[in-house]
């Protein structure tokens, strides 16, 4: 594993104060509501939460593709050129020029269903060469063989014939291999990975896991992983980021994170996975269910199922996220070092890294 | 039946399920796929069974075999009904398989797609009250009754499926599993589609329930923790065949077969200190082009001519103490596997 979020190094995604909401049925929902995260060259981020919590949100807005009842509301999302050009793509037009250079070229993505985000009519040649060819066209090679040598390189044997198949007719496994290549095809910089194994068998979870923190490793790559699964985050992530109803709760080091937790979110949710091996026959639980997001609980959203709610604050007072140790941070009132906390007004509680 | 200290409630012996494949314009059956091929175990009273493996291995097409949703291409399936009589169910006729069926319940895995989005809780509840003849009266007191025991409000009765969340909607799919009293639960990936905290409120309810009850369950899952949790007996399955069975502690601390093995290591568990080495290459094969041989063979790690030629049947092991624990695998006893 490499060291952790080391904060002098490079970042390349600097997201900061970010709200995003969408529009249904005459009703605002607030889905991501001031969200700061940090992506630095190499390092792996894992963004881990429950269904609602704001965490595939966030990863659409790096790559600009939120869908059309989804709006930015305001904070940046911004990203480092390796020239030290920084641009903010919450201000480009999402079918802007300047957008579809960084989306694939720079930032690219891996979605949860392979079958749902390729194609059903293009074989996989044509769908990762629309990708090359728009990015950097080769001079001297063919765009075959760099399709075959990525096929090749991502674990598909026999790439020569998988080149001309249909999606459909490739394994569920091969499929998201088969997109992984796509999303290498460009050299990108950042790879943003959206559930990437959710419905693959645990067997072949495991080889795309060990395939997506081999081409990370061997290219350099920043890589963002969203998942609800605690496991995948354990062997995944340098540096994990806790969402719960759209905000950040907790953030540090994987270490930190699963050794000691410091939110009530973060620890209840390791102690109710069922775990290998252990004499327990009851397991913890969190009390009531997620709450709808367009009905968002008043103070610290957690609260109703807090089990350690300290009094009026927590349901009064947004919390901001305070450094309990070094490097990591909790979003709780129990680690408040201030005396009174003031009302919160949007925009304030934006984090400061250290530099 | 079997000679187990705890008498069977469901006995399944040599199950097979074969789906034919057409082909051509006149239907010509080309070959057949063995969803189930020989499958035999059985359900203790008051205990857990569980079926583990991955997409494709059978494991729902057994349920689905055993409460005849399908009908069995072989085999028998011996249920103990209350008064000790015991049943073939796949022989059973059209009207008696109803009277029999009530002491089944199932609940599915997707509690999004299983509950009608048109009809209330009550009427989803009350829906297999009503086909089995409880008079109008009695169905809402019989509903209430069972909203409370899974732990929801008997006031929402009146509310449609969508004013529930995943968790609420599984309860309610469980309380319609129990509405007939049944002596048996199939739970087929009841959690697999739910988040990891509410996960956990399912399992306890469906623990709790067993206990008080006094039911038995046929737990079919694809994540192993989730079955070692509520499990007492695994079997383990793969291409239509059961690889490994024996009580969840034994499964667990001492596996057999090379393919349960690499389950367990190809799962990453949530802690960043323990090594994850998962080892298992290549992918299932297709069901429809097995032929001699171990299912596992193309796959396993440790394979031999033998295992390519020969398909070993379920035996107990002979090196462990416990004469509970079955593995098909022709080098069982040889291998030293890591739990």
């Amino acid at each position: 594993m490499n060291t952790v979020n080391n904060s002098n190094r490079d970042w390349l995604i600097d997201i900061k104060d970010l709200h995003v909401k969408f529009s249904q049925d005459d009703e605002t929902i607030n889905a991501v509501n001031g969200v700061d995260i940090r992506v630095h060259k190499g390092e792996a981020v894992g963004i881990v939460g429950e269904s609602g919590c704001g965490k595939t949100v966030t990863s659409y807005s790096m790559l600009n593709i939120l869908p059309s009842n989804g709006e930015i509301v305001s904070g940046e999302v911004r990203y480092r050129e390796d020239n030290g050009n920084v641009i903010d793509i919450t201000r480009l037009n999402p079918r802007s020029r300047e957008m579809r250079r960084l989306r694939g070229g720079e930032i690219a993505m891996i979605f949860q269903e392979p079958m749902a985000s390729f194609s059903p009519v293009h074989t996989i040649r044509d769908q990762i060469a629309e990708g090359i060819l728009l990015h950097q066209p080769p001079k001297d090679k063919r765009v075959r063989e760099i399709i075959i040598e990525y096929l090749g390189m991502v674990g598909i044997s026999n790439p020569e014939r998988a080149i001309d198949a249909y999606p459909f007719q490739l394994s569920g496994g091969m499929r998201q291999r088969a997109m992984i290549a796509m999303a290498l095809a460009c050299n990108p910089k950042v790879l943003v990975a959206d559930e990437p194994t959710t419905a693959l068998d645990v067997t072949i979870q495991a080889q795309v896991l060990m395939l997506i923190k081999k081409m990370q490793q061997e290219l350099g790559l920043a890589l963002v992983l969203i998942t609800h699964d605690l496991g995948v985050i354990a062997h995944m992530a340098d540096f994990v980021y806790v969402m719960y109803l759209g905000r950040v709760v907790e953030r540090g080091p994987v270490v930190k994170i699963f050794n000691s937790p410091k939110h009530p979110y973060t620890r209840d949710l390791i102690r109710s996975i069922p775990k290998l091996n252990t004499p327990e026959k009851r397991l913890a639980t969190i009390q009531g269910n997620v709450p709808d997001a367009s009905r968002l609980p008043s103070g610290c959203a957690f609260h109703p199922r807090c089990r350690e709610i300290i009094g009026e604050t927590c349901r009064r007072d947004q919390p901001v996220l305070e450094e309990v140790e070094a490097d990591h941070f909790a979003g709780c009132f129990l680690y408040s070092t201030h005396e009174e906390t003031e009302p919160n007004t949007g925009g304030t509680d934006s984090v400061e890294y250290p530099s | 039946m079997s000679n187990t200290p705890h008498e069977a409630i469901l006995d399944v012996r040599h199950l097979k399920k074969y789906f034919p494949i057409e082909k051509g314009f006149l239907r010509r059956v080309a070959g057949y796929v063995r969803a189930v091929d020989d499958v035999s175990f059985s359900v203790r009273k008051g205990q857990t069974m569980g079926l583990v493996g991955e997409s494709g291995c059978g494991k729902t097409t057994t349920a689905w075999t055993i409460i005849r949703l399908h009908e069995a291409t072989a085999g028998e399936v011996y249920f103990r009904v209350r008064d000790g009589e015991i049943l073939d169910m796949a022989a059973l006729e059209k009207g008696r398989l109803k009277e029999i069926r009530r002491y089944m319940g199932v609940v599915f895995q997707d509690p999004y797609a299983s509950l009608n989005p048109r009809k209330t809780v009550l009427d989803i509840v009350a829906d297999p009250l009503l086909n089995y003849g409880v008079k109008r009266g009695e169905r809402e007191a019989r509903v209430a009754e069972l909203l409370t025991m899974v732990g929801l409000d008997p006031s929402t009765m009146p509310r449609y499926p969508h004013a529930f969340s995943g968790g609420q909607r599984q309860r309610i799919g469980i309380a319609r599993a129990l509405a007939l009293s049944p002596s048996l639960l199939i739970a087929d990936e009841p959690v697999s589609a739910l988040d990891v905290s509410v996960q956990a409120q399912i399992l306890n309810l469906l623990s709790d329930l067993r206990d008080k009850l006094g039911l038995s369950y046929l737990f079919i899952a694809h994540d192993l923790s989730v079955i070692q949790h509520i499990c007492d007996r695994v079997a383990v399955m793969y291409m239509g065949s059961i690889v490994e069975e024996a009580d969840t502690e034994v499964l667990f601390s001492q596996p057999a077969h090379p393919y349960t093995a690499s389950l367990m290591a190809a799962l990453p568990v949530p802690d960043p200190h323990k090594p994850w080495n998962p080892k298992l290459n290549g992918e299932v094969g297709k069901p429809s082009e097995t032929g001699s041989g171990c299912v596992f063979a193309h796959r396993c790690p440790y394979a031999d001519q033998i295992c390519h030629d020969e398909t070993p049947t379920l035996e107990t092991k002979t090196t462990d103490t416990k004469d509970s624990h079955l593995v098909a695998c022709h080098f069982a006893d040889e291998l030293q596997l890591d739990a």
